[in-house]
């Protein structure tokens, strides 16, 4: 599986809904997207995080993905996950995550100051860590506070897409990726591409020869498309749909990640017809171990 | 004497819709058709080249300009099927790759992507994977448009069929 | 001047002593020290250790009607009888084997029909017998589910069931699941996927299941390391809640995952589960 966590949900707050035109756009960045090869992707709502949440969970999540894009999902057999990233600058603001985190599948944390950095490294719960990469780094990145980040579990996200908006992003994604990858020692890196529109879409041949150039092992680079960035989405999808990680919602041959369609969302249960019979004894002996 | 080690690079240019609404069809049969277009006469391989070399410049510098450049050629491009193939040194394959990733017009043509779909080390592999792949696109868009496709570019592969 | 001092004397020592100023009488001391009782806490030691005596000997007796008095090798003789048992029914199943290779039995009636014609009816006693643990599931199991996850007896149209699915979720991860069929749903050992079973021991870290065979019934110890179980709590006769348990979290003996408090972890140990 090929998955792409970040494009851009075009709505920069709760107050102003996303225009039409803009999810046109957006359909076609969809479109392109599978076109490329991937299969999983997830949209990313950022919103600061001292900003004020609608109390009432079911308008904290405004994407609707089942209605505005269920055509594409059946067509194409894209993936289409929700992702909230929270600009943190300072910590004391914030409101606690446990209510947002039930209406995404993933969270994520974009700190823009140091405070808002240790908060997030240390004691936030989130799935995936980024950085404004058209901008310099809040402060310089430390092995400690980014490898302990990563043993917890959470990722380091790489955003392509400024490198290929415009020169002077370019220039700075550079130096930000060369000191993301030296802080957490090229482990626990995930790329997304970040991309606001079709065009700024690019293949997994290209991305990671870039990714590759800037310093990061050939082999972290396809991990960290594929399978580290599906354990985002494992650890995210857990998160609501499991307790704990223990006992989780729906099973059979489909795992919780691609099994959209079965699982009641606001119930948080799956209904399915009975198969595993225990009826055994109106037809005996028809079970054929498969062994 | 040390054999001169090059990479074949095959890319197509994709032509990506800026918007699609609500009310369009989205099958696997249109998103080829609208993705897959015949390239403007505009673009050809001296463009091309153009484009490249002024990438390279641009982001790699003079020092990689001059690497990539040693060995580079266009061995291909059809304007038909908006395909190419390139070739550079091995060593530099990743730099060629680079340069197309940040590539995003051809001769005030905008809207457009390389995307590099396969490296190998002969350019007859790289054909016949070219072939294959396009057999499958064919075949997709021969198939019903209606029905649900389920299987996948990236399944294409190698193993898939030997007797092309 | 130290205003507690004063209140001691004139509060506390004026009750007790002839000479508040001089409490102690350093005479009296030396007389008596070696002959008096000093009331240094004997006493009360002493009815202390009374009154723990008398605890002790009721403590003893309620201990009794809970616990066994030997019930350290009573639960190790079980632990060890449960082995034996689980032993033979694997040597008898091998032995089965071995007879169906040589005698081309492909059904169950036969094999019990030459099992009983060559005197051999103590073999198939010690096979496990699916029909045998069949009512723990159906019987025991099932209702008692039905009771945790507060389903009503009887739900005719299965989308208007209403249950909190999260609350659900962590009455789970409490059940008991001696008596659950589970069914392998994914694991890192490709030959396990597809095993199903009535479980008939939930030990720390491995799932001791009775599974059934078109021909014999056999036991089989599945690792809940590496492996997902899946299972379904029936609602109706049509539908079922389905659910799955990650056995890599999930291992903890039952009564110890009672008053658990589970914990997410990173999760990079999980990616057979999802490609």
């Amino acid at each position: 599986m090929l998955v792409d966590l970040n494009v851009k949900w075009p709505q920069e707050s709760y107050e102003k809904p996303a225009v039409d035109a803009d999810i046109e756009r957006l359909r076609a960045t969809l479109v392109t997207l599978s076109t490329l090869g991937y299969t999983h992707v997830v949209l990313n709502f950022t919103v600061n995080h001292s900003d004020k949440f609608p109390n009432n969970i079911k308008e904290l999540n405004p994407m609707k993905i089942d209605e505005r894009f269920e055509d594409i999902m059946r067509g194409t057999g894209l993936k289409i996950y929700s992702r909230i990233t929270l600009i943190i600058d300072d910590p004391s603001k914030g409101q606690s995550l446990s209510k947002i985190s039930q209406a995404f599948d993933i969270v994520a944390a974009l700190p823009i100051s140091e405070r808002g950095l240790t908060l997030a490294t240390t004691n936030l719960d989130v799935d995936l860590l980024t950085f404004d990469y058209g901008q310099r780094l809040p402060t310089f990145l430390k092995h400690k506070s980014i490898c302990s980040c990563v043993n917890r579990g959470v990722k380091i996200e790489i955003v392509y897409g400024y490198a290929v908006r415009d020169i002077h992003a370019r220039r700075q994604f550079v130096s930000n990726v060369r000191s993301v990858v030296r802080s957490s020692r090229s482990r626990g890196i995930v790329i997304s591409s970040g991309s606001e529109g079709p065009l700024e879409c690019r293949n997994i041949l290209g991305v990671i020869s870039l990714i590759k150039t800037l310093g990061l092992p050939s082999d972290k680079c396809t991990k960290a498309m594929g399978e580290f960035a599906s354990l985002v989405l494992l650890n995210g999808r857990l998160r609501n749909k499991s307790h704990k990680q223990t006992i989780v919602v729906g099973g059979g041959k489909i795992d919780v990640v691609n099994d959209i369609e079965g699982i009641d969302n606001a119930k948080n249960i799956k209904i399915v017809k009975r198969s595993m019979d225990d009826d055994f004894s109106s037809k005996p002996h028809t079970k054929k171990q498969k062994n | 004497m040390v054999r001169l080690k090059s990479r074949y690079i095959l890319f197509e240019i994709l032509f990506p819709p800026t918007e699609i609404s609500e009310d369009e069809l989205v099958t696997k049969k249109d998103i080829l058709l609208s993705y897959h277009k015949v390239s403007p006469p505009d673009i050809s391989s001296k463009s091309i080249l153009q484009e490249i070399r002024r990438s390279l410049q641009l982001n790699l510098g003079d020092y990689g300009y001059g690497k990539v450049n040693s060995l580079l050629q266009l061995k291909y491009f059809s304007n038909n099927t908006s395909t190419g193939i390139l070739r550079c040194h091995r060593e530099d394959t990743d730099l060629l790759l680079t340069a197309l990733f940040t590539i995003s017009k051809i001769n005030e043509i905008t809207n457009l992507i390389i995307n590099p779909i396969k490296v190998s080390g002969t350019i007859k592999k790289i054909e016949q994977y070219s072939i294959r792949r396009n057999a499958k696109f064919l075949s997709l868009i021969k198939a019903d448009s209606s029905s649900v496709l389920t299987n996948d570019f990236t399944n294409v592969n190698e193993d898939d069929n030997d007797e092309l | 001047m130290d205003k507690t001092q004063a209140f001691i004397k004139d509060n506390l020592l004026v009750k007790n002593f002839n000479n508040p100023d001089k409490p102690i009488d350093e005479k009296r001391l030396q007389d008596t020290l070696l002959i008096l009782p000093t009331d240094g806490g004997l006493t009360s030691k002493l009815r202390r250790s009374r009154t723990k005596l008398r605890l002790n000997t009721d403590n003893i007796e309620s201990y009794n009607k809970t616990k066994h008095p030997r019930y350290r090798t009573v639960t190790k003789s079980s632990k060890v009888a449960f082995k034996n048992y689980i032993n033979n029914c694997r040597r008898a199943v091998s032995q089965t084997k071995k007879l169906i290779l040589e005698n081309n039995i492909s059904d169950r009636a036969t094999l019990e029909g030459y099992l009983q014609s060559n005197n051999k009816t103590d073999l198939m006693e010690r096979l496990p017998n699916y029909e045998k643990v069949k009512p723990m599931h159906e019987k025991l199991w099932i209702n008692y589910m039905k009771e945790v996850l507060g389903i009503p007896e009887s739900v005719r149209d299965s989308s208007k069931l209403s249950i909190n699915g999260t609350s659900a979720l962590l009455k789970l991860s409490m059940a008991d699941y001696n008596g659950s069929l589970l069914k392998v749903s994914n694991s890192r050992n490709r030959n396990l996927v597809g095993i199903q079973g009535i479980v008939i021991w939930d030990s720390q870290k491995s799932f001791i299941m009775c599974t059934r065979g078109s021909i014999y019934d056999e036991l089989k110890i599945i690792p809940k390391k590496g492996t997902v179980f899946s299972f379904e709590v029936p609602i109706n006769d049509e539908s079922a809640l389905q659910y799955s348990i990650l056995g890599d979290r999930f291992k903890y003996r039952s009564s110890d995952r009672a008053g658990r408090k589970f914990k997410s972890r990173r999760c990079d140990d999980m990616l057979y589960y999802i490609s």
